[in-house]
């Protein structure tokens, strides 16, 4: 089976409210990413969140290259956790987590 | 310099807080539908507030008397796409900056003959994404189909495209680079979204600033030189 290239992605999570969990956020983009783009694209993304720092809401998640930009917008779209309103916001993208920085 | 060509402030009470969330996300302009005492205002923070006006009327002889009124004290003058008489009307009309699709309006589309009409003036079509945070499952779907079809009918058209956030409370903006992403979204290339971001509003307020300055005459007229100076 051939190997699928990478992508990661540095991001931050704004919020007005409490602490949004690693499970929470994960969840989300997870189902941002069903609705928007279905269940074969959810599938082949890979996407897995790397690290996460609640209190800070700094964050790095991986998934499939070719689903990078899916992934990114499924995660924007995301307006609120629970009934914490969220501002998702992407800051730099790499093919290896070294190369975030 | 990234802006976000409308923000809708409830009241100027609250604009700490979309200056705070401005600041945050590496925008530096804000047009909120709030009237402000100058087209142009810097606020304490260093956030720049450009005066927007939305015009409202329904038929055109009464929106040319709005439109009147308002371009000398707004920056941005936008229009919601109504139906194709109007629209037509306020896409060759070089004052109105604007095309807006957002909530109010999401069962319109863009025409071809506005976009190509738009595209000769200059009027740039304004996607308020807004309402595809707040809605799910298919009201989404139908605000999606909506501004999917009318970028398409504008890039075919060659028209100017902005993507600003229409919220209504600073939570709902986004970062220029997450917009990008929406723009991907809609179904713009890496170009034309970081365009339509980064570019077409720096475009837009540096165009109507020299049209607001006392220099300006008209399209192409300028006063270079006053009488007596040297």
């Amino acid at each position: 089976m051939k190997k699928t290239r990478k992508r990661y992605l540095r991001f931050i999570l704004h919020k007005n409210g409490a602490e949004i969990t690693e499970k929470q956020l994960s969840n989300a983009i997870w189902s941002s990413l069903l609705s928007l783009y279905g269940e074969i694209c959810t599938a082949d993304s890979k996407f897995y969140l790397n690290s996460y720092d609640a209190k800070k809401g700094t964050g790095i998640l991986q998934c499939n290259a070719a689903a990078l930009e899916k992934v990114i917008a499924s995660a924007v779209m995301i307006s609120s956790i629970g009934n914490i309103h969220v501002s998702f916001e992407p800051r730099k993208t790499s093919g290896t987590i070294r190369g975030l920085g | 310099m990234p802006i976000d060509l409308n923000v809708k402030i409830p009241g100027l009470e609250k604009l700490d807080d979309f200056e705070d969330m401005a600041g945050k996300l590496g925008i530096t302009g804000i047009a909120p539908s709030t009237k402000l005492d100058k087209p142009v205002v810097v606020s304490k923070k260093g956030l720049v507030l450009y005066a927007r006006a939305d015009l409202k009327s329904k038929r055109i002889g009464s929106l040319r008397k709005e439109l009147g009124l308002l371009r000398r004290h707004a920056v941005i003058v936008a229009f919601p796409l109504a139906g194709v008489e109007t629209s037509n009307w306020a896409a060759g009309d070089r004052r109105v900056d604007l095309l807006t699709l957002g909530e109010n309006n999401i069962g319109n589309t863009l025409k071809d003959s506005t976009a190509h009409m738009a595209e000769h003036s200059g009027t740039a079509l304004e996607i308020q994404f807004a309402v595809i945070l707040r809605s799910t499952g298919l009201n989404r779907s139908r605000a999606l189909k909506s501004f999917r079809e009318s970028t398409r009918t504008a890039l075919d058209a060659g028209m100017k495209i902005v993507l600003s956030s229409g919220a209504s409370h600073p939570i709902n903006m986004r970062s220029p680079m997450a917009m990008t992403y929406i723009g991907f979204m809609l179904g713009m290339n890496r170009v034309d979204s970081r365009e339509t971001v980064f570019n077409t509003p720096q475009w837009i307020i540096e165009r109507n600033e020299r049209k607001l300055s006392s220099e300006f005459v008209g399209p192409g007229v300028e006063i270079v030189k006053r009488g007596g100076q040297s």
